[in-house]
């Protein structure tokens, strides 16, 4: 079977996981939207800040609380789920690539729900140009899936990961981040977002070779 | 040994002619004495790059070589980069506060960048504490090191891309655009502070080394003691 289609197998066994599960419909997402919530209270700012500030928040959110959803209970896999994947003689860069994109999927519905809230409660000045911030979205959505898969891998079966994990994803994230913020801020001038997508495409691009090319070293753990 | 007492002898007079050339050296027009910090807060940030490069290459090497020095370097390597990039930070919030009017500007990308990779290196030796055996160990934090290097250069062209306040290259392609004396105190403290981090990364490679065997010899004592309560069963 080849690589493509392991890992098609793996993120459709994941999603379905989760859609039995839950964790991020009934957990993640109101958490998420409290977080928003509580933002406007705990600083007291006027609306007019808030407005402006609106579109960070919800980079902000997405990014910590995407954490959550790349680092999910229902993604992590037991070492008798690890054995069970080495006996059937499937590709660990499959079960990396699989993870991301079933992570990918999650984390972009996370976002496009998180976002008429984050559009309801800040009404932030939207650039003109908004919708050229979904394919932005998109890209940031697979760069921390596939962050938060390798992650989540280093931790797995390490004292006090559920700790570490959030710690090490949210800063390799970072350069996501700045992608998305620059993109946004240029969108907001008018200006073009060639540069920061290319950067989002670095960053995907680097993560995806990096997980792929230690999966197998990291499987053998 | 004598080549490190050698060493670390060097370093030290380094250091101390490093410290005498940016006090004699000329105030800034702009900045006046405060330009003084520049030197040490330019070192620290340099050798804090130079350590997280070792780790790097310290953890490819592993992952090629799988030689436990290497995986033992690049962990010291790490820590000396975690303490310098913490000094680094301080020292320019020291400058910052009377230059920029505040120690802490989220206006510029390589202050707040520079503040993320900290905090991504301590998760690098939180990673190692957080794991027991030494193979599996070794493997995660060198896919990890690698890894984490990449905010190397996001910090360097953060303010290509970013918005800043950080002031660009002292020493430009076309000529040091700085005083002759404050070139040299500048780069006599790169220099000293370069040393310090050979003698650092050494001393703190043989440390492991040496926590490793401790750890060792506890184990096999252990071990000993357990056989007499195995007869008593």
């Amino acid at each position: 079977m080849s690589l493509w289609k392991q890992a098609w197998i793996i993120a459709k066994t994941d999603l379905r996981v989760e859609g039995r599960s839950g964790e991020i419909l009934w957990i993640v997402l109101p958490y998420g939207a409290l977080a928003l919530f509580l933002i406007p209270i705990a600083t007291a700012l006027p609306l007019k800040t808030l407005s402006d500030i609106g579109i960070g928040m919800y980079w902000v959110v997405v990014l910590l609380f995407g954490m959550f959803v790349t680092l999910r209970q229902s993604s992590q896999s037991s070492p008798q789920e690890r054995d069970l994947m080495r006996l059937t003689l499937s590709d660990p860069a499959a079960l990396f690539l699989g993870k991301s994109v079933a992570s990918a999927t999650l984390l972009g519905s996370f976002q496009l729900v998180m976002g008429p809230i984050a559009v309801a409660f800040f009404n932030p000045a939207l650039p003109a140009q908004w919708w050229l911030l979904i394919p932005v979205s998109a890209l940031l959505a697979l760069a921390m899936a596939m962050t938060g898969t390798l992650v989540g891998f280093l931790v797995a079966g390490t004292r006090s990961s559920n700790a570490l994990a959030p710690l090490l994803a949210a800063g390799l994230a970072f350069p996501s981040l700045v992608g998305a913020s620059i993109a946004t801020t240029k969108l907001s001038d008018s200006q073009s977002i060639v540069t920061p997508i290319a950067l989002l495409l670095l960053v995907v691009a680097i993560t995806a070779a990096i997980g792929m090319a230690s999966s197998t070293l990291l499987e053998d753990q | 040994m004598k080549t490190q007492r050698t060493l670390t002898w060097l370093t030290a007079v380094a250091l101390a002619y490093g410290l005498f050339l940016a006090i004699t050296s000329p105030a800034d027009v702009v900045q006046g004495q405060f330009v003084r910090i520049f030197y040490v807060h330019v070192s620290t940030a340099w050798v804090a790059f130079a350590a997280f490069g070792v780790t790097l290459i310290g953890s490819l090497a592993w992952l090629g070589f799988k030689r436990p020095i290497l995986d033992r370097t690049a962990a010291a390597s790490a820590e000396i980069g975690v303490f310098f990039t913490g000094l680094a930070i301080m020292t320019g919030m020291i400058w910052g506060k009377p230059v920029w009017g505040t120690a802490w500007n989220w206006g510029d990308a390589r202050l707040v960048s520079t503040a993320v990779m900290f905090f991504v290196y301590v998760g690098y030796l939180a990673l190692r504490r957080a794991i027991s055996n030494p193979i599996v160990r070794a493997n995660r934090s060198a896919v990890l090191g690698s890894m984490a290097f990449l905010m190397v250069p996001a910090v360097y062209f953060s303010v290509n891309l970013w918005r800043t306040l950080h002031q660009g290259p002292t020493i430009r392609s076309d000529g040091a655009s700085m005083d002759p004396a404050m070139l040299s105190a500048f780069l006599t403290n790169l220099a000293a502070f370069s040393l310090l981090f050979v003698v650092f990364l050494i001393t703190r490679t043989r440390l492991e080394l040496l926590a490793e065997s401790v750890a060792s010899a506890e184990a096999s004592e252990r071990h000993g003691l357990a056989e007499p309560d195995l007869e008593m069963l």
